[in-house]
């Protein structure tokens, strides 16, 4: 069996396109774990996430043939993921999470985050406790200024790439991204 | 003195402000004490958000999507293209009956001439009888290349599936790739279960190379822990190479059945008594699985191993 791991992404479609089966797994396998984590954040259930990974490779896997390198294969994997991501978020739109405030539906309390830690003997459980917070805030985001804002804060995307992703103007992710951090600037409290 | 709006304060914090831009910015903000507050503000948040963004994934869930992604892959592979839909695409129109008539026509002639032309040709290897069974030959994913129905010319291309049995030793190469083939696609576990074991009954040597890719491909992602468990078996009677230890490592660190990674850890345990240049990522593995592996044996074995590649 060759070995695909010293191969590049490009390398491993062509072998892919060619009907390697090798060649396909070692591009899921190199990929994927990625792909899952931005996953995590659409879904409510493991479950849900696994049809949505399937659907992603899927559609990959189908597509693959049709591929011609005009962008990076990260960049289009990506895309397919948005896509199903943003379409699954559509569907289960009515199963959107309740409010983490009791006495408020739509609004979200402030939470100082420089404040917690200070005076707790539990840092593990402060820290598990703001990211949780944060995680909530981020999910209050509308769905394309969520996709917009964990490209670029959790994978580093440029604005540009992020729009040939999420196929929109550059013009749209800068609006996606300037809401979304007003938006989390108000939930989340930096001092 | 005019401010500078929050949304170019946020593309600066990205440095994804224009050259020239950035550098009036950046001058602005060592004189205004307002707008250089709202951009630490802003390069506050990345840091703040990324701990909640980040996700770890489950390894048991990876391992669990990949095969059933693998799996569904083989089904799709194997997924006949249905004659019925053409029928019905057929019995759209009238005039389409008359087409269908013709389209059945040529498949028919087709069918014979293939038959007769090329059925009778297939060579035998070397060291094995191949036996055809007349007369039920199967036709599936039929496509209509170019159709002309008026002038009642069709182009068809589809796939002819032939019954045949071979007979013949494990070491003929035809044989060889037929299992190798069967082990990677076959959808019945019995079947793969049987080609691993007549994989494992071969003792040649030149062998091993024809059927390393598909036993290391067997154990890594065969759905069936029967499977795994025989091509692992299979595997760890192979010369031990790179990609022979790095099956048997996957295994150890991924598969879900404690039985497999108990294997696993047997064989790596027997190979590297016999050679003692153990690879980095093997002692990392191993370490990991001292402390991790819910299962007490491995922890044991995995701790009595490291010690002895450590000393």
């Amino acid at each position: 069996m060759e070995d695909f791991t010293s191969l590049s992404d490009n390398d491993l479609i062509l072998a892919a396109k060619k009907g390697s089966d090798g060649a396909f797994t070692a591009l899921v396998y190199r990929h994927d774990r990625t792909v899952l984590s931005l996953i995590a954040h659409y879904c409510k259930s493991s479950d849900d996430a696994k049809d949505i990974y399937q659907e992603v490779f899927l559609r990959v896997y189908k597509g693959l043939k049709r591929f011609e390198f005009r962008s990076e294969f990260s960049t289009w994997l990506f895309r397919i993921t948005t896509n199903v991501c943003l379409s699954y978020q559509a569907k289960y739109k009515r199963y959107k999470k309740v409010s983490l405030s009791p006495s408020a539906d739509d609004e979200h309390p402030t939470l100082d985050i420089a404040a917690l830690g200070e005076h707790e003997p539990d840092n593990q459980l402060i820290s598990a406790e703001k990211s949780a917070y944060v995680r909530n805030a981020v999910e209050s985001l509308a769905p394309k200024q969520k996709m917009a804002f964990m490209l670029k804060h959790l994978h580093d995307y440029k604005i540009k790439e992020i729009a040939q992703i999420m196929e929109c103007s550059e013009g749209a992710i800068k609006k996606y991204l300037f809401l979304a951090t007003e938006k989390l600037r108000l939930i989340i409290k930096p001092n | 003195m005019e401010h500078i709006d929050k949304s170019t304060l946020l593309l600066l914090s990205y440095d994804e402000l224009p050259q020239s831009e950035k550098k009036k910015v950046e001058q602005h903000l060592l004189s205004c004490e307002q707008c250089n507050a709202e951009y630490e503000e802003l390069l506050k948040l990345p840091q703040m958000v990324k701990s909640g963004l980040t996700v770890d994934v489950d390894e048991d869930t990876l391992f669990e999507v990949r095969q059933e992604l693998l799996a569904e892959i083989r089904n799709m592979k194997r997924k006949k293209f249905s004659l019925q839909k053409i029928m019905d695409s057929f019995s759209l129109s009238p005039k389409w009956h008359v087409a269908f008539a013709y389209s059945v026509a040529a498949v028919a002639l087709i069918v014979t001439v293939t038959h007769f032309s090329f059925l009778k040709n297939v060579s035998n290897g070397p060291g094995s009888e191949v036996q055809e069974n007349s007369g039920e030959v199967q036709l599936s994913n039929l496509r209509f290349i170019n159709s002309n129905f008026e002038n009642g010319e069709v182009e068809l291309a589809f796939d002819r599936i032939t019954p045949v049995s071979l007979k013949g030793k494990v070491d003929d190469s035809q044989i060889q790739k037929i299992l190798a083939k069967s082990l990677l696609d076959n959808e019945n576990p019995g079947i793969r279960l049987k080609t691993v074991s007549a994989i494992a009954a071969e003792k040649n040597d030149k062998s091993s190379g024809v059927f390393k890719g598909a036993l290391i491909n067997a154990v890594k992602y065969d759905n069936n822990p029967g499977v795994r468990k025989e091509a692992m078996t299979a595997l760890c009677r192979l010369p031990f190479d790179d990609q022979v230890n790095a099956a048997v490592v996957y295994v150890l660190q991924n598969d879900k059945n404690s039985g497999l990674r108990i294997m696993a850890i047997n064989c790596l345990s027997d190979k590297n008594e016999q050679n003692q240049s153990a690879n980095p990522e093997l002692i990392n593995v191993l370490k990991k699985k001292m402390q991790d592996d819910s299962n007490s044996y491995i922890k044991l074995r995995a701790k009595s191993l490291l010690t002895k590649l450590e000393s």
